[in-house]
């Protein structure tokens, strides 16, 4: 029974090391994700002026499952007009959607700010408020993968050393 | 008529209030005008009603739009995307689902003097579209002969329904009519209001063999139509500018028969304007026809042969 105690103990600390460095890369490549959809909205707006559902529906086509929901959600909103605030619509279409992210607070809230002017007076405005938006999230996305690169092993090790250490206190 | 366009721009209190309009009201219903602090007025049947929880009713009854709704169609009609109908604000009207009209006024920002865009937006006036097919039906053999389809000009006051009349012509030359045809048409809707295309596809019944370049100038679209999609005949609504009449005679020097409508009471206007002019003396179009609004829109004045100006309306 003890031995059993010692063998779960060790594998869940190592496996919570590595679950922490696999959200780690997992929120990296959404970022990126993000990134490009949001590239394709600008592109769309800033080139053909595409109306923002139209463009979000262009935007979910080339992105993976998650970033596709929130646009193919918020496109939804758009259309259905369930609301005047675009604000809300682009809440609602992240929050629920939530589930299928590896994201912190900070990249909601940079996220969020997207829908503060969209929509709103002329395509350099739109222009510059995804760009604004990208660089951002660019900024965020360097710092993490230095951190990532940096801490990567550290988290995965650190997890078996604990798990170790716990064996050994229990031994 | 396609009501969807209409309802799905409207706030939902007046799309509550909208619901107890019935069928034949709809049929019937030529514009909404919303002015903020101001009644919502209906124009049915050439007369005005008001709007109300109960339904139509008296204009004095009638809900008092706010700011807030005009706001929220604008929101609505521009799929929470101004910067998408820059131009459209521009020219003061939006062609939205169905081909609806809509018509904006507010504040202009002129900058080195010309219009950049409306702010403070105060009214709105939704112009339903109506399709009157067959409308054409009695002016089709004046402008057909066995090979070929006579270049037509259709002279007419605003409100008598030239591009209705043009719009139905277009339709039986696409589909073929009485045996002549069918012909392939190139529609320059400079204003969307001959197609009244959205999101790229005509919501109006335009024929199948009809090719739209929506919200093109004319100049510039004749030009295209004429380089890349082979046409029998183009069709353009109002023509009246000097570049307008010689890109007409390119399109005629290629050999295709062109269509096209001007705004006038008869043929002496026209030969008032210096433009219009010299495509009458020259005669240029072969057949020109005259509408009224005697009998209601549509009503055929006159079918006047281009060369000799004689009536041959029977």
């Amino acid at each position: 029974m003890k031995l059993l105690g010692i063998i779960v103990a060790f594998i869940s600390c190592s496996m919570c090391g590595f679950i922490i460095d696999w959200n780690e890369s997992k929120r990296i490549k959404e970022l990126e994700k993000f990134i490009y959809a949001f590239e394709i909205l600008k592109a769309e707006i800033d080139y053909r002026l595409t109306p923002l559902h139209e463009a979000a529906i262009y935007a979910s086509k080339v992105t993976i499952e998650g970033v596709k929901r929130v646009f193919e959600a918020f496109a939804s909103e758009l259309e259905n007009k369930t609301t005047t605030d675009l604000n809300k619509m682009w809440e609602i279409s992240l929050n629920t959607n939530k589930g299928y992210f590896h994201l912190n607070k900070e990249d909601y809230t940079l996220l969020y700010e997207f829908s503060n002017t969209c929509g709103y007076l002329d395509k350099n405005m739109q222009k510059k408020n995804i760009d604004m938006l990208v660089r951002k999230l660019q900024e965020e996305l360097t710092q993490s993968k230095h951190k990532h690169q940096k801490n990567a092993k550290l988290t995965k090790y650190l997890g078996v050393l604990v798990g170790a250490c716990i064996s050994i206190f229990l031994i | 008529m396609n009501k969807n366009g209409i309802i799905s721009i409207m706030p939902d209190i007046i799309k509550k209030m909208m619901v107890h309009l019935d069928e034949k009201s709809y049929d019937a219903l030529q514009e909404i005008r919303l002015r903020a602090r101001q009644p919502l007025i209906l124009l049915i049947k050439d007369e005005e009603y008001g709007l109300s929880k109960e339904g139509i009713c008296l204009v004095q009854n009638s809900y008092m739009v706010s700011e807030d709704d005009v706001l929220c169609i604008l929101k609505y009609i521009s799929g929470f995307s101004l910067y998408a109908l820059e131009d459209e604000m521009r020219q003061g009207y939006i062609t939205i689902e169905g081909g609806h009209r809509v018509g904006i006024v507010g504040k202009a920002v002129i900058e080195n003097n010309v219009i950049k865009t409306l702010k403070y937006i105060s009214a709105v006036n939704i112009r339903v579209a109506h399709q009157v097919l067959n409308c054409s039906k009695g002016i089709m053999p004046y402008i057909l002969s066995r090979n070929k389809v006579y270049h037509t000009l259709i002279v007419s006051p605003p409100k008598c329904g030239k591009t209705t009349l043009l719009r139905d012509i277009i339709r039986n030359l696409s589909n073929g009519f009485s045996g002549y045809g069918p012909y392939t048409v190139g529609v320059v809707d400079e204003r969307s209001e001959i197609a009244g295309c959205y999101r790229g596809i005509p919501q109006n019944d335009i024929g199948m063999r009809t090719d739209v370049l929506d919200a093109c100038p004319k100049v510039e679209g004749m030009r295209m139509l004429l380089r890349s999609m082979s046409p029998h005949v183009i069709a353009v609504d109002e023509i009246g500018k000097k570049e307008d009449i010689l890109a007409l005679q390119e399109v005629l020097s290629a050999g295709i028969t062109i269509i096209s409508t001007v705004h006038g009471k008869d043929i002496d206007d026209c030969r008032r304007k210096p433009i219009l002019k010299d495509l009458i003396e020259n005669s240029l179009f072969e057949r020109i026809i005259i509408l009224s609004n005697k009998y209601g829109p549509c009503t055929i004045e006159a079918i006047l042969d281009g060369c000799n100006h004689l009536n041959t309306l029977r």
